[in-house]
């Protein structure tokens, strides 16, 4: 019967889920074979100026300098596919090419050579169902309340009147910033304002969530109670996530499968399968473990 | 503390002595007479009347002996009610010691009062045109003038910028144009701007909206320029089209700059609305300064100069209450 339900997986399905809320937890269900995004050999490379071949200068020329154009690889022959209602982290050192990946899922860029399809078309573009949210907290709209941030999606899509109204406030529950829906950024600290931007992702129910280092800038106990958020996210919202850090924890802590980079150009280095029911247990033998095979895979 | 308290107290007072005392006759009040039946200038200025104890309508001893009090009560430690927010108290302070030195100055017949008309004759010739209606006229032609250059300014303004700041080639075109009129000040345009528009409010309108529509112009442009690329994925990334990056985020984002540039833009069309009235026009406060000049009648320039800063003061605090309430978000 569950199989059934997520068969008629549509928006409409999806927006049913999210407004029962949490009370849908453990609904979720992971399809194996049935992807969302297919990456197929992506490659992407930036048109750099440098002086000698390898250490990048700038990005623009000067007319009497020295720099020649050349190539810098961000990442290189990528191939990974994401299940629907899969939880995916990418993992790599800095500059390792992690957001240029997302930015390409997103649609902001595209691949120098390669194929990236969403639910088997080419990405075009950025599209609704592909929310992304951002590695700053700048992208919340400074001049919109947190209501007319969070409200703006579906704006944007034409839901109107009550339908808008509630679905804003379901929102705004799920992200716990009740009482602040009048307030503006200014007024907020970090931690409110990654929630903003999350919630302004999730509240048009994106099929795939698209998050870039989003808790990279907070101290850890926001940024646990943070993690907590989006798993209790995904659970009652049948979507994908995507998410990026350099966090090996968060990554064990968050994901069903952590793919991890080299360094640039960013290549899939390995990709690790957690097998762990949520939430999790940080300090479990199990947990610790996964831990550390992701920390020696960095480290090396 | 106290000596600013007993100034602020001392300039509260002078102000109530100027706004009670009565007009002087030659500015529309009622005669007054002595007991001789001879007439008194109620205002008793020093450069038409030697100093006497018995002049009590002159708000100068009025204030002086107010102030003497005031100083009296200092030395006897008087405490003064606490009133007044203390930022009021400071400037009022400042204007206030202006005010009293200059009217000393010329009182003690250190400068001819011709040459600096000492507040208390300013304020006076200001009440009496003020009571002729005299003023009021001047007053609503400026008005009137800088405003429908002033709004045509913005309605020029924001838009152009707003296309110059989005189309490249439109840019192109236009930027070398623009900056070859921007550098020529407004008011060399005077001449031409007879010829072609003739005598009246056209060419004064048009050299104020020359002269406000470029600080419109290039804030316009510079903020809209400035919207941060993140913002504008974001919003295409919420499913937003071409017009929603125009309408929700580049406008919002670049609201406070192109709003400094609308204030900055209304005092420089201030400044040129008073050149342009100097020549062009029959009324307005600038052709009554110039009139007064002609006749030398200097407190009446130097009234004229008041009024233009009050109001200045008045809309430009209009203007940013407005800005402030607009943009509650910064
Ligand atoms: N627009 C661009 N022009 C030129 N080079 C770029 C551009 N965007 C990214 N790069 C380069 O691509 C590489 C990968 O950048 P990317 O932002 O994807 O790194 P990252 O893995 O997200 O790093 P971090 O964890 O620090 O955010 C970097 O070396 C960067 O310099
Ligand atoms: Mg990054």
């Amino acid at each position: 019967m569950m199989r059934a339900s997520v068969e008629r997986n549509t928006a409409l399905q999806r927006a049913d889920n999210f407004a029962a809320g949490v009370s849908a937890a453990g609904t979720k269900t992971i399809q194996n074979g049935r992807h969302v995004i297919e990456i197929e050999n992506v490659s992407k490379s930036f048109f750099v100026y440098s002086s000698n071949g390898e250490t990048v200068i700038t990005e623009k020329k000067r007319f009497f300098s020295r720099k020649k154009p050349c190539e810098l690889v961000a990442l290189k022959d990528v191939t990974l596919s994401i299940d629907h209602g899969e939880f995916v982290s990418f993992l790599g050192p800095s500059g390792c090419g992690k957001s240029t990946l997302l930015r390409i899922l997103a649609g902001f860029e595209y691949p120098s050579s390669g194929n990236v399809k969403c639910k088997g078309e080419c990405i075009q573009g950025p599209h609704p169902q592909r929310a992304m949210v951002f590695q700053s907290e700048r992208a919340v709209f400074p001049w919109l309340t947190v209501e007319g941030n969070i409200s703006l999606g579906p704006r944007l899509q034409g839901t109107e009147g009550e339908v808008r109204k509630e679905r804003v406030a379901k929102t705004i529950e799920l992200i716990e910033l009740k009482g602040f829906e009048k307030a503006y950024p200014k007024t907020l600290s970090g931690g409110m304002l990654q929630r903003v931007a999350v919630g302004r992702a999730i509240v048009n129910h994106p099929e795939l969530l698209l998050m870039d280092e989003p808790f990279g800038a907070l101290d850890a106990q926001t940024r646990n109670n943070l993690q907590d958020h989006v798993i209790r996210i995904w659970q009652s919202i049948d979507q994908s996530i995507v998410f990026v850090t350099h966090d090996i924890e968060e990554a064990a802590y968050l994901s069903n499968r952590v793919i991890v980079f080299t360094a640039r150009p960013g290549r899939i280095r390995e990709v690790v399968t957690i097998n762990l029911p949520h939430p999790r247990e940080r300090t479990s033998p199990e947990f610790l473990e996964y831990r550390n095979h992701l920390a020696d895979l960095i480290r090396h | 503390m106290e000596l600013r308290k007993t100034i602020f107290v001392l300039v509260l007072l002078m102000a109530l002595g100027f706004l009670t005392a009565p007009l002087p006759a030659a500015y529309g009040g009622e005669q007054v007479y002595d007991q001789k039946g001879g007439p008194v200038d109620t205002w008793n200025r020093p450069m038409e009347k030697e100093f006497k104890v018995g002049d009590v309508y002159s708000p100068v001893h009025f204030m002086i002996g107010i102030a003497v009090a005031i100083l009296v009560l200092h030395l006897l430690k008087f405490k003064f009610p606490k009133v007044v927010p203390v930022v009021l108290v400071r400037a009022l302070t400042s204007v206030g010691i202006l005010l009293i030195s200059w009217e000393l100055i010329v009182y003690l017949h250190w400068v001819r009062s011709v040459l600096l008309p000492p507040p208390t004759t300013v304020i006076a010739k200001l009440q009496g045109h003020w009571a002729k209606h005299y003023l009021q006229i001047h007053i609503l032609a400026s008005v009137q003038r800088l405003f429908t250059a002033f709004f045509l300014a913005i309605l020029t303004g924001v838009p152009l910028g707003f296309l110059i700041a989005n189309f490249r080639r439109f840019s192109d075109y236009v930027d070398p144009l623009l900056n070859l009129i921007r550098v020529i000040p407004p008011p060399a345009w005077l001449p031409f701007a007879i010829l072609w528009f003739g005598i009246g409010n056209p060419p004064a309108i048009y050299i104020i909206w020359l002269g406000s529509f470029f600080p419109i112009l290039l804030n316009t442009i510079r903020g809209i320029r400035n919207t941060q690329q993140i913002h504008i994925e974001s919003i295409v990334n919420l499913g937003g089209k071409r017009m929603d990056v125009y309408w929700r985020v580049m406008l919002p984002s670049a609201f406070p700059t192109i709003f400094t540039g609308i204030r900055i833009g209304f005092g420089i069309g201030w400044v040129c609305l008073v050149t342009a009235e100097l020549v062009a026009v029959d009324a307005g406060l600038g052709w009554m300064i110039e009139d007064a000049r002609n006749l030398l009648d200097t407190p009446t320039v130097l009234g004229g100069m008041v009024v233009i800063c009050i109001l200045g003061i008045f809309f430009d605090t209009i203007l940013r209450k407005t800005e402030q309430s607009i943009v509650r978000w910064q």
